[in-house]
């Protein structure tokens, strides 16, 4: 008898070596290589444990040689697996063809939703990588203030003007660009229009890298010399050879200027999360703000600052500090809390946060939203692919049968059908990033004011993306099926008692996770649908209908235009405003029992409320004619009068600018923004008539369009260097309903693909199940079953499937999109029945047509013949 | 490797074979091996070897019975084939007759 050794957890060799020996190891040697390689390592393990674990470790690796090596079945087979390859994508190809319409559908589908899915992956992928083509892009950052006001903390892009000049002094900065938008007229020759200005730093140029196709850029040093883009050159000039060029500038009465065009800049790349179109040097800005340009308290433009690229972020926190102080003790009531260095390439995606930021935002929901659609289609053409591939192994079974008789492993047969799945997936990946390339993507952007370019960032990025995204779409529509034709019985199948496809539960369940979804889709799409309906229609709380305005430079304008109108048959009444609703307000704070309140101020003339239709709650409006109404009367809407806790708000009083206001009226609460904000407490003031900025004319009832060409022709001889500055009231959320369009173009085609995709996949269903049943029905209409009842039969099912996925997918989308509307909109938005109605409508029909298409395939034949067959 | 040839390796593995008939195994012959000529070998080219050897037609072998200082796996036991044992006789027979035509002087040089 040997020894009985001591079979401890201590005396095991170690674990990653023994599995390593396993795994190389030609399973036929594994026995005795493993056996002597423990019966050395017991023997060690007598005198020391360390000394045995290492000489096996020793072995372990000693053994490793080829002779021992198992040999992968490609090498040891390999003409034998190739070929097999071989005629697995020819078996799956004749059966393509055999079943084109499936097939075709199937192909179709999946590269519908892969289409999507490439065109979302190349919005996304672009946003998130905007600003990257900047060389030194890791070395730049955007000083963001974080503002406490009130209760509320914001964030903001602007900073002091003098805040450069201390980051300039320390060591770790390179450069520092300031740089700020403004809006004015530009004038050549004949040609006025109003456009978007950048002033910039000489610097700007130097740490960005956007290019200059001809001319100096080094333009900005320069004082009276601009840079504009490509663009602009063509619009003013006809071509870009514009160097040399003059250009006058109108920023206000007071600041007119004439420019030389230094400098062509190429138009702002795709990529770019900046657009520009003019760049003015600074110098123009400072001497435009002389008198305030030095206060710590006024936030002006945004800030890039270049480090130097070995140096950390962390070596500006004291300097950041000091003029966090600074700021604070200028501006108390509006304190910067934190100081944040946002680097370059986080800039766009958090720019949706940060008021007053130069570049082009997105708001989170939305790029979710793009996700969530494109995961939810992909879904939907996978279900459609198993249900349809599941569905279609009747036309193999004998091919599996065979198979697997002549010695077809199970998972040979998973093999070969995940291969025909990927294969059939390549080439819809193919055909879905042909149609992103040629139909998505440039359809998007014709929708949106954006470009967006086909391409991605990185060639890893979209590697990752294609490989990636092929394999999760041919596992996710292939693996149920493959699994499920490997597990038949090979006898079974020959001799055809095999059961299989429609009846069972899991194929059921398929279709109506399917169905859920297109109607999750549906309902969702058109619940968003119904809530820019409901914003369409939804009262501004005025007339706005007739009501037509004037943006004036001076007041002087507003009495030369009311004397060449006061006689006009085409306006019936006339009002002047310093702000007006829908184009701007003042923010601004006030004081009622100590506490401070942000509210929006709107300094209006006479007549003003009576004209805007807004309605009276309580008390008066204001009046010209009353003194007391011209220095410390105020109108206020509801929601002040909520936020004061005022029973009766008439007779109250708080300060405002330090003077002391009495409320003298309430109006109903109204939109003065767009409704992606919500109402704020709004104060209105008499405003003085040199302070008129706006100019409110109230058309006679019909004449709303003559009286717009009356007021433009007056325009022209009032100031014909300025571009016509006459608008309809209606279009004061112009930005609003243009967005929403554009959001509603895409939200149908969202819900007509899944429909689309709901309806191929059962067509393709059917199909199958109507040839499986066609001698059913057949023997039924020979002894006398009516058409209607056979319609009945095929489709009494499927209209179950219908109504339980429509209690499935009806909620899910509702709650979806209400997360999404409440994160775009402030406003409740009461709940519509139509898109249920619609929803469930449409799928019915999609349904019923689906069968329908199919029917005559049972009417028109002949019941003979399908009997007669075999 | 052409032919029958053996190798100076080959023949000593061959030989402790033959020494520990019927039990010769890996490890065995790995231990006879060092005990007797004193070469200290990785199991791991004893493996080598023995399978070359096998493949020559010089040895055969068999599955043993397992054990427990194996972690209950068997033994591959090696056994002299007809051809191992005629080569280990020739091989021998090459030496000593070689070994004879060595003139007496170069051996008296050689103990002197």
């Amino acid at each position: 008898m040997k020894p009985i050794l001591p079979m401890s957890e201590f005396s095991k060799p170690p674990r990653w070596a023994d599995r390593f020996l396993q795994w190389y190891c030609r399973p036929e040697l594994l026995e005795e290589i493993q056996g002597d390689a423990y019966e050395i390592y017991y023997r060690d393990l007598k005198e020391k444990k360390i000394r045995a674990d290492g000489r096996f470790i020793w072995n372990v690796i000693r053994f490793f040689r080829w002779r021992n090596i198992r040999k992968t079945r490609l090498e040891k087979y390999s003409t034998t697996t190739t070929d097999m390859i071989k005629s697995y994508l020819i078996s799956g190809f004749r059966n393509m063809v055999r079943n084109s319409t499936p097939s075709l559908i199937n192909i179709i589908g999946l590269s519908i939703a892969i289409g999507i899915a490439v065109t979302v992956f190349v919005l996304e992928d672009s946003f998130y990588h905007l600003d990257s083509m900047h060389t030194r892009a890791d070395d730049i950052a955007l000083v963001v203030n974080h503002i406490k006001d009130g209760d509320e903390t914001y964030k903001s892009a602007r900073s002091p003007h003098p805040l450069a000049e201390i980051l300039k002094n320390n060591t770790a900065v390179e450069k520092v660009a300031r740089a700020g938008r403004t809006v004015a007229s530009v004038r050549v020759g004949e040609l006025v229009f109003k456009e978007r200005f950048v002033f910039a730093d000489p610097e700007f140029m130097e740490i960005f890298d956007f290019r200059i196709i001809s001319g100096d850029r080094n333009t900005l040093a320069h004082k009276d010399q601009i840079i504009v883009s490509e663009a602009i050159a063509t619009k003013y000039f006809g071509n870009t050879d514009v160097v040399g060029q003059p250009m006058s500038i109108k920023f206000s009465e007071q600041h007119k200027y004439e420019f030389t065009i230094g400098g062509v800049l190429e138009d702002t790349p795709a990529n770019s999360s900046m657009y520009i179109d003019i760049l003015v040097s600074a110098p123009v800005w400072v001497e435009m703000n002389k008198d305030r340009i030095n206060d710590w308290s006024l936030l002006l433009g945004s800030n890039f600052v270049l480090k130097k690229p070995q140096a950390a972020w962390s070596a500006l926190s004291s300097d950041l500090d000091q003029f966090r102080k600074f700021q604070n003790e200028a501006d108390a009531t509006r304190p910067i809390q934190k100081v944040e260095l946002l680097p370059l390439k986080e800039v766009a995606a958090a720019s949706w946060d940060i008021s007053g930021s130069m570049s082009w935002s997105n708001s989170p929901a939305s790029m979710i939203s793009l996700i969530l659609i494109a995961a939810i289609l992909t879904l939907i053409a996978c279900f459609n692919y198993m249900n349809v591939a599941v569905a279609s192994v009747t036309t193999r079974l004998k091919e599996i049968g065979i198979r697997k008789v002549i010695g077809g492993g199970k998972r040979e047969i998973i093999f070969q059908f995940l291969l025909e799945n990927l294969s059939l997936c390549a080439i819809a990946l193919c055909v879905g990033t042909l149609l992103a390339y040629y139909l998505l993507v440039p359809g998007f952007n014709q929708m949106f004011p954006v470009k967006i370019e086909f391409g991605v960032s990185s060639w890893q990025m979209a590697m990752l993306f294609f490989g990636g995204f092929l394999l999760l779409v041919a596992i996710l529509s292939g693996a149920y099926p493959s699994f499920y034709v490997a597990s038949f019985s090979a006898i079974k199948v020959l001799k055809g008692k095999e059961k299989f496809g429609n009846k069972s539960v899991f194929s059921k369940s398929l279709l109506t996770m399917q169905f859920a979804l297109s109607i999750t889709s549906i309902v969702a799409c058109l619940m968003f649908i119904a809530a820019s309906h409901y914003f369409e229609r939804l009262d501004w709380g005025y007339k706005h209908d007739e009501i037509l305005v004037v943006e004036l430079q001076n007041s002087h304008q507003y009495e030369e235009i009311l004397s060449q109108v006061r006689l006009s048959k085409n306006i019936s009444a006339t009002a002047g405003a310093m702000r007006h609703i829908g184009y701007s307000e003042e923010t601004t704070n006030i004081t009622y029992e100590g506490k401070e309140y942000s509210t929006k101020l709107f300094g209006v003339g006479h007549q003003y409320l009576e004209l805007m239709n807004i309605r009276l709650k309580a008390g008066r409006l204001l009046n010209e004619s009353i003194a007391s109404d011209k220095i410390e009367s105020v109108v206020v809407n509801e929601k002040f009068v909520k936020k004061m806790g005022w029973a009766d708000a008439v007779g109250q009083s708080f300060v405002c600018d330090s003077v002391k206001r009495f409320v003298v009226g309430v109006v109903e609460d109204f939109y003065y923004d767009d409704f992606y904000n919500p109402i704020e407490p709004v104060v209105f003031s008499l405003a003085l008539q040199e302070n008129f900025r706006y100019m409110v004319l109230h058309a006679s009832s019909g004449k709303l369009l003559a009286a717009e060409g009356e007021l433009k022709s007056i325009w022209k001889k009032v100031a014909p260097d300025e571009p016509t500055a006459v608008s309809f009231q209606s279009n004061a959320f112009q930005n609003f309903v243009r967005n929403s369009k554009a959001n509603n173009k895409i939200m149908v085609f969202v819900a007509i693909t899944s429909i689309i995709l709901a309806a191929m996949g059962l067509y393709g269903l059917i199909s199958y199940n109507l040839t499986r049943r066609l001698k059913e029905f057949s023997i039924r209409r020979v002894f006398g079953a009516s058409v209607f009842e056979v319609f009945q039969l095929m489709s009494g099912d499927y209209l179950i499937i219908v109504v339980v996925a429509f209690i499935v997918g009806a909620p899910l989308g509702a709650w979806m999109m209400n997360i999404i509307l409440a994160s775009l909109y402030p406003t409740v938005i009461p709940l519509a029945m139509w898109p249920y109605v619609v929803a469930i409508s449409l799928m019915t029909l999609m349904v019923g047509l689906t069968i329908l298409s199919l029917f005559g395939k049972i009417t028109r034949e002949n019941p003979t013949n399908t009997l007669r067959v075999e | 490797m052409k032919g029958n040839y053996l190798g100076e390796l080959e023949e000593l593995v061959l030989l402790h074979v033959g020494i520990l008939h019927p039990d010769a195994y890996g490890v065995a012959v790995m231990d006879e091996i060092e005990k007797q000529a004193g070469r200290s070998l990785n199991i791991s080219a004893v493996h080598s070897v023995l399978t070359r050897l096998e493949e020559k037609g010089f040895l055969k072998s068999k599955m043993g019975d397992p054990s427990q200082e194996r972690g209950g796996r068997r033994k591959r036991i090696f056994l002299l084939t007809a051809a191992g044992k005629r080569a280990l006789e020739e091989a021998n027979e090459l030496r000593t007759q070689l070994f004879n035509q060595i003139p007496k002087v170069a051996l008296q040089f050689r103990l002197a």
